[in-house]
């Protein structure tokens, strides 16, 4: 259940990026502060989502950060 | 290490990395970040090289655009705009200003605004309005982009307007390559009698369209015949697109990253693996997500 709830945020996370990248789509700056707001929220979720399943770990947090950080590098590259 | 050996070392949990791709291992993920980075590196100095590999390419023509205007209006329930040479004369003079001025606004560095351009070309008006775009690759975008914006799709679906003219001009703008599209509206003050309305233009670095301009109280001289500012519809000659480019490359990466989690995932779970790492389909909703925003951002600004 407290799995099913951490996706469901993942879910809302994603179709508000979605939205405001669908709605913004030709204001640079706006979709750049919206796509580093998206990363940093994967990474806190990534944080509370693994301290539910009670296997938080360090390397972990630094996993996420990097995935965060390559999400943002690949739109950045296209936006900057 | 045979290549079969390796590619199980990057995209396979083995005893080799501790049941764990390579590739998702925290150095494997910085090294795509450092591949990614240089890549686009790469790309940018290549833009910039003298080999004219890389640029930007446009398929905007002026036909285009005024037909794809004059669609949305008649699904509007609105008469088509007729295209006037003198609008067109304006559109062109207010491109090469921008680029001689070099800047990106309705209104000049030197003060100029958007009605001086319908002066110069001898058009009088009582409604005037204009739409910028730049950096767009086609036609169907940046039309998609100007309707997504209310103060530019109210331009386009406005019923006080009755001509339109264009100027699709490339060139390079505040050191980068371009092709500038300047659409004015206009209905001339020969045909209609309408209330003059105070014009909303402003100088920011992101313009907002001016939708109804200000009637002047003197008359408008018609210039001296002038040689055309520096014209050209065409499109710019045949070169790889940086932005398409930059985009396959990152649809790339991030495809062979994303395999790699889900072959990963597949591996674990069939072979009922216990690991302490992130979780895989968090980062596949994750980086698709990010890749589908990639196909949606357009290269191309509005103003």
């Amino acid at each position: 259940m407290q799995k099913s709830s951490d996706y469901f945020v993942l879910a809302l996370l994603s179709a508000f990026y979605l939205g405001i990248v669908w709605y913004y789509q030709g204001n640079t700056l706006l979709l750049l502060i919206a796509s580093i707001v998206f990363a940093v929220s994967y990474i806190l979720w990534g944080i509370f989502h693994h301290l539910h399943q009670g296997n938080f770990h360090g390397k972990i947090v630094l996993e996420y950060a990097l995935v965060a950080l390559l999400g943002v590098a690949i739109i950045s590259t296209l936006l900057i | 290490m045979s290549l079969s050996r390796k590619l199980r070392h990057w995209f396979t949990p083995h005893v080799s990395n501790n049941f764990r791709a390579k590739l998702l291992h925290n150095t494997g993920i910085f090294a795509l970040l450092g591949i990614i980075l240089s890549l686009q590196v790469f790309l940018r100095l290549l833009e910039h090289s003298p080999l004219h590999i890389l640029g930007f390419t446009s398929s905007i023509t002026i036909d285009e655009v005024v037909r794809a205007t004059n669609e949305t209006r008649v699904a509007a329930g609105l008469p088509a705009l007729s295209y006037n040479e003198k609008l067109a004369d304006a559109a062109r003079r207010k491109a090469a200003n921008m680029f001689a001025e070099n800047y990106w606004a309705h209104i000049s560095p030197s003060g100029k605004n958007p009605w001086v351009w319908f002066a110069e070309a001898g058009y009088r008006y009582t409604f005037a309005g204009e739409n910028l775009a730049k950096d767009f690759g086609d036609t169907s975008r940046m039309m998609s982009a100007w309707m997504n914006s209310p103060t530019h799709r109210d331009n386009i679906i406005n019923p006080k307007y009755k001509e339109i003219g264009l100027a699709v001009v490339p060139g390079t703008l505040q050191g980068a390559d371009t092709v500038l599209v300047v659409q004015l509206f206009g209905t001339s003050s020969g045909s209609g009698g309408a209330v003059p309305q105070v014009a909303s233009a402003a100088t920011t670095s992101n313009p907002v369209p001016v939708t109804v301009a200000e009637v002047k109280a003197t008359p408008i001289p018609t210039p001296a015949p002038t040689s055309d500012p520096v014209i050209n519809s065409a499109p710019v000659p045949p070169r790889f697109n940086q932005f398409t480019v930059s985009r396959l490359l990152n649809l790339a990466t991030t495809g062979l990253f994303i395999l790699a989690l889900i072959i990963d995932l597949l591996l674990a779970q069939s072979k009922v693996l216990t690991r302490r790492v992130g979780n895989n389909w968090a980062h596949i909703i994750f980086l698709n997500l990010i890749l589908l925003a990639t196909t949606i951002v357009n290269a191309g600004k509005i103003g």
